[in-house]
């Protein structure tokens, strides 16, 4: 039985589809078997960041309406061993589909998958209700804006009514701007929405052009956004329980003299 | 109220007669006058305008508490030291019991803490060890120092009481962006009220966290205070009052309480007891 997973924010435009496609790509690479939900029925751009968009025929209205099966509606990704997407229809809205028919695909898919991660749209709206309603646990990505924190803050609470336990990535953080003072820091994101930390990503330009060219930051793995994305899909599947906070002991020299990548 | 007050039986022994019929006394509260309960009115009223016309201007504008020593106040007194208190412009915020103490300030010292001198409780029963172990020496005093007020509750001394509504709530925050609470009685909330997350209360708020959404105290009241451990609100209203935090101002790193005094909030540091006009006004 496997664990389906909600990427989710409150807010759009923080990363959610970016942190998802990496994500489901590294956990593929590590060897599990993964299947990607695109949940934001009309408004569907997995399958652009994932590069798969070219190849879709049937999407997820389609296997729950019955118009074909969910093994037929999902995209099997080449690049990686075990990795598929289940796209989201670009014509319904989002009250196509109900809460109890998302659950049964999502404990369909856990059946024959290790990871099942829900690509939630923004708002909090019908479309929260569906993406969250399979879920097992939740990711709430961030960015260091005021904006981002204030919907992800509702958003964890709206989680916890639902009983799915969240946890937190903070996306796109600068170091050099959190150094300035131009940027609230990890640590100012998490004491206001205090949850454990998955790991924090940092501003990398790699990922925009990775992104739109529909090739997942992580398949290349050099930047540094990649290394974090890889990272945090370790600790996501239980292979790394050390805490890059604290880190090692080099870690935390480099980050005595400034030098690390990662926040303290 | 000082836990270093000591309580003796001297001031039962001593004849009346040698109780003066009003004293005037700092505290850390500020001016209280401790009156006599057994004294005639017009003694009291006598000593009281005496002692303030000894110093007219040094008193002038405090708040004052009134203590009543041994029974309580004629009929009439009351209004009588209110008169001569509106003459020096004092303003007469609390009126209750003593806390007995000896009879004169100066004749009793305050007793040595650090030597463990504290006199034993009322009964007499003297349990203070002699001060020789000095591992004992060190660890007795701060229970014999707080045993008086335990022996003798002075609970009058705590008023003007906060009605405890059977119903107030407590909980568990982080209170999220998006939730708004609402309760008849008061709200005690552990943890964080976050931005977009309003507290809507009939009596007080008190938040063991950061206050930084909005919060809404003595609603259909007009009377109410809101403290927070760190207050950053979006906005505090209190009854038909609405504050919102100017946008200079860099939060301070201490308690705060917000309380109204004059048809205004008035936000004020937090140093373990309500400010003494909103103390009045409950």
């Amino acid at each position: 039985m496997g664990r389906a997973i909600v990427i989710t924010s409150g807010k759009g435009g923080v990363g959610k589809t970016t942190v998802t496609a990496n994500l489901g790509t590294a956990l593929a690479q590590l060897g599990h078997s993964v299947v990607l939900i695109d949940a934001d029925i009309g408004l569907r751009n997995l399958d652009v960041v994932m590069g798969l968009e070219n190849r879709i025929v049937y999407h997820l209205v389609d296997a729950i309406r019955g118009k074909c099966t969910v093994a037929k509606a999902m995209i099997k990704d080449r690049r990686s061993e075990n990795l598929w997407m289940l796209p989201a229809s670009q014509t319904d809205d989002k009250d196509s589909v109900t809460p109890e028919e998302m659950r049964s695909l999502v404990c369909e898919l856990k059946h024959t998958h290790d990871f099942v991660l829900i690509d939630c749209p923004a708002g909090i709206e019908q479309g929260f209700k569906n993406a969250i309603a399979g879920a097992d646990e939740a990711i709430v990505v961030a960015t260091p804006e005021v904006s981002s924190i204030r919907d992800a803050d509702r958003v964890v609470g709206l989680l916890a009514a639902a009983d799915v336990p969240a946890r937190l990535i903070v996306n796109r953080i600068s170091q050099h701007l959190v150094k300035r003072g131009d940027m609230l820091s990890q640590s100012d994101v998490i004491e206001i929405l205090a949850l454990d930390l998955l790991g924090t990503i940092p501003l990398d330009d790699h990922i925009v052009a990775t992104t739109n060219r529909g090739m997942p930051a992580v398949l290349e793995g050099k930047s540094l956004a990649a290394k974090e994305l890889n990272r945090i899909a370790r600790r996501l599947s239980g292979l790394e329980v050390e805490d890059h906070a604290t880190g090692g002991f080099f870690t935390r020299l480099g980050r005595a003299l400034g030098l690390s990548a990662t926040p303290a | 109220m000082g836990s270093s007050e000591a309580v003796s039986d001297l001031d039962e022994a001593a004849g009346a007669a040698l109780v003066p019929p009003a004293i005037l006394r700092g505290s850390a509260r500020g001016l209280e006058i401790v009156v006599h309960g057994q004294a005639p009115t017009d003694a009291i009223v006598a000593a009281v305008a005496e002692r303030l016309a000894e110093a007219p201007t040094f008193f002038r504008g405090s708040d004052v508490r009134i203590r009543v020593d041994a029974g309580p106040l004629a009929p009439g007194c009351l209004s009588r030291l209110d008169a001569i208190a509106g003459q020096f412009e004092l303003r007469i915020v609390e009126v209750g019991a003593a806390v007995k103490r000896g009879t004169s300030e100066d004749a009793v010292p305050v007793p040595n803490l650090a030597a463990g001198s504290a006199p034993a409780p009322a009964s007499g029963a003297s349990a203070e060890p002699a001060p020789a172990d000095p591992v004992q020496a060190s660890v007795v005093p701060a229970d014999a120092a707080v045993l008086p007020e335990s022996v003798e509750p002075v609970a009058i001394d705590l008023e003007p009481d906060i009605e405890l509504v059977p119903d107030t709530r407590v909980l568990v925050g982080p209170v999220r962006s998006g939730v708004i609470l609402e309760h008849r009685g008061h709200v005690i909330i552990f943890g964080d009220v976050n931005p977009g997350a309003e507290i809507r209360a009939e009596g007080n708020i008190v938040v063991l966290g950061r206050l930084r959404g909005t919060a809404h105290a003595g609603i259909g009241r007009d009377v109410g205070f809101i403290l927070a451990l760190r207050l950053e609100p979006q906005q505090l209203r209190i009854g038909r009052l609405v504050a919102r935090a100017s946008d200079s101002d860099t939060p301070a790193a201490v308690p705060e309480i917000a309380h109204v005094t004059d048809a205004t909030i008035i936000v004020e540091r937090y140093l373990g007891r309500l400010p003494g006009s909103l103390a009045a006004s409950l």
